[in-house]
């Protein structure tokens, strides 16, 4: 039902659904136009960054990974990154192959309970996936089964699925023996078979007019859709290393959220997550991916959010792909790691969590105690971009009765898949004692 | 084992560095040590964020299973709701409108209500379903229980004991 814009109206959603965390939304429109967007995270503010001097440098690792139960390995490969960096040690051949392996399990995982369990009610017109699963049962099966594959993935290469503790700075405690990972090929034989009819089911979902110009921003690798490592881009020119990133980026904090709001230090807002992995690498998914990509309608760019399910999607199959190419080839390394020393220095380190970039950074003493750290992930990144697509999109749609509306601003929050549970926290802490 | 091959399993839900969200988590701890001292192999357990579909998984072909979570319920911290799908030594357990039961009160975006409902619709929920929903009172960064949470985890472990009892009897 639609009827005549109102002059002055509120859109407010106390408690988001279907996200991770706890977020409220908030809409004031007068006079037809938006006046207020708010995208409330007030998720207590979570210390990680403080708590984690004066500790080892070995273990933010395990620490890290603590702050999310969907995207663990993200926290825990950024780490590695940020500390190996420091210690001027580079990990690669098997032991980077395992860790893209990993961090597949992941993205495989994390997508896909976001596709079938979070998002896709929203296309189907249903208030939850329980209620979708009384009508599309085999549709739900389905996704959990392939969730139930990244899972597997992450205990076969992780030691368990949530908070795996198998790794380490250097590379791993162990390592899966070549004949372990090809009784998995089967596995993800089935995975990539599941992603594909994923790919298929959500190419079919009805999609709103929405486009923006985003600022999208995601490494880039030069042979690879990136994962694991490469430079950050963006469509506007950025090309910078992981050092560089507080040089082009900050965080600063609004009254409304205790996640930190994350800028171009031009003040633009910008885009993470899949969408802008799409837009900036296209090129370099493997021929069936992006083949399955094309028939699913996207052509190498996509500027319309709602349509980041079909990108997640993709990303899902790319990660079967991914981890098939990894087993054929995997040959068992020497040592599960490489030895790392403690050297007094600042390392840097981006990995693309299942929502968008997250950067590390870490400094450390001659004996390997952390002195500071600074971690941003993806939903702080996307939260002002979030707010902007409820603001444009609610001027656009103002025909819309309420219902419907809030309806589809909380759908376009969660077309970021944001984890607000990853993203409330604070750099600084100042009591004022009169 | 229990019943023709069917297993019972104990789940522990929460967050053992979120100081009361371990209640289901420490649970588990204390559980495993009760069991390794009576010799006892035939439960499986398992410590879970809450997430459902993992919830479904580690249930998945369960005669019995018991899940133990941490609950922001409005109670006093440490108040005690125990449901049961046999309706047997507390609430009964309407499947297909947990979450209305106890849905605002748990500490998980989508879980424990929702993996619930959820297998309820896919009929995927073991033969029997006991949940422990224990009231939280600190859920910051820590480790420790607040004292009435740490009891009343003591009261479920016992309770618990019985549960296994009465289905080894059964079985």
């Amino acid at each position: 039902m639609t009827h005549r814009a109102q002059p002055s109206r509120t859109l407010e959603v106390g408690a988001l659904a279907r996200v991770e965390g706890e977020g409220a939304m908030y809409v004031q429109t007068t006079d037809g136009r938006v006046t207020d967007v708010q995208l409330r995270i007030y998720e207590p503010p979570r210390f990680f960054e403080a708590f984690l001097r004066g500790r080892r440098f070995t273990e933010p690792v395990d620490i890290t990974a603590r702050i999310c139960g969907i995207c663990p390995v993200a926290y825990q490969m950024s780490a590695c990154r940020a500390i190996e960096d420091a210690c001027g040690v580079e990990v690669d051949g098997p032991l980077r192959d395992l860790r893209r392996l990993l961090y597949f399990g992941e993205w495989i995982e994390s997508h896909t309970l976001h596709v079938y369990m979070l998002h896709a009610p929203d296309f189907l017109g249903y208030e939850s996936a329980i209620e979708m699963a009384k009508d599309h049962r085999e549709t739900v099966e389905k996704g959990l089964e392939l969730k139930r594959i990244g899972n597997e993935l992450l205990e076969l290469i992780g030691g368990r699925a949530v908070h795996p503790i198998n790794v380490r700075v250097g590379g791993f405690y162990r390592v899966p023996s070549r004949r372990e990972l090809r009784a998995f090929r089967g596995r993800m034989e089935r995975a990539r078979d599941l992603a594909l009819e994923t790919i298929q089911l959500v190419a079919g979902f009805d999609f709103p007019d929405f486009e923006q110009d985003y600022i999208f921003v995601a490494l880039r690798h030069p042979t690879e859709y990136p994962i694991l490592d490469g430079r950050l881009v963006s469509n506007r020119g950025l090309d910078i290393t992981a050092g560089e990133f507080d040089d082009h980026f900050i965080e600063e904090h609004l009254a409304h959220s205790t996640a930190l709001h994350a800028h171009l230090l031009d003040g633009n807002h910008y885009f993470v997550g899949p969408l802008a992995r799409y837009n900036l690498n296209a090129d370099h998914l493997p021929a069936p991916v992006a083949e399955a990509a094309v028939e699913a309608g996207l052509d190498g760019s996509c500027n319309n959010p709602f349509r980041s399910i079909i990108v997640r999607a993709v990303e899902v199959l790319y990660a079967c792909h991914g981890a098939l190419e990894v087993i054929d080839g995997y040959e068992e390394p020497d040592r599960p790691a490489v030895e790392v020393d403690a050297v007094a220095a600042t390392g840097h380190g981006f990995t693309e969590a299942p929502r968008g970039i997250l950067y590390h950074r870490y400094s450390l003493d001659g004996e390997g105690v952390i002195t500071d750290a600074r971690i941003v992930p993806p939903t702080s990144q996307n939260q002002a971009t979030i707010e902007h697509d409820l603001w444009h999109f609610v001027e656009s749609h103002l025909e819309l009765d309420q219902d419907a509306l809030t309806r589809s601003c909380e759908q376009a929050i969660r077309n970021y898949d944001p984890c607000i549970s990853c993203s409330a926290h604070f750099l600084d802490l100042v009591v004022d004692h009169r | 084992m229990t019943g023709r091959g069917l297993t019972t399993v104990v789940i522990g839900v929460g967050n053992r560095f979120r100081r009361d969200d371990g209640a289901g988590p420490v649970l588990v701890d204390r559980l495993n040590a009760r069991l390794a001292h009576s010799g006892c192999c035939d439960v499986r357990t398992h410590e879970l964020d809450g997430e459902a579909s993992r919830i479904i998984e580690a249930w998945s072909g369960a005669a019995l299973a018991i899940v133990v979570d941490a609950a922001r319920s409005g109670d006093e911290p440490g108040t005690l709701r125990r449901y049961d799908t046999d309706g047997a030594g507390g609430e009964g357990l309407d499947c297909a409108g947990a979450s209305v039961a106890w849905g605002a009160a748990s500490t998980h975006g989508l879980g424990v209500s929702e993996a619930v409902e959820l297998a309820g619709a896919l009929d995927r929920l073991p033969q029997r379903l006991i949940v422990y929903a224990i009231g939280g009172a600190d859920f910051s960064e820590g480790t420790e229980l607040s004292p009435p949470v740490g009891q009343a985890v003591e009261e479920v472990l016992d309770l618990v004991l019985v549960d296994l009892a009465h289905t080894m009897k059964d079985s």
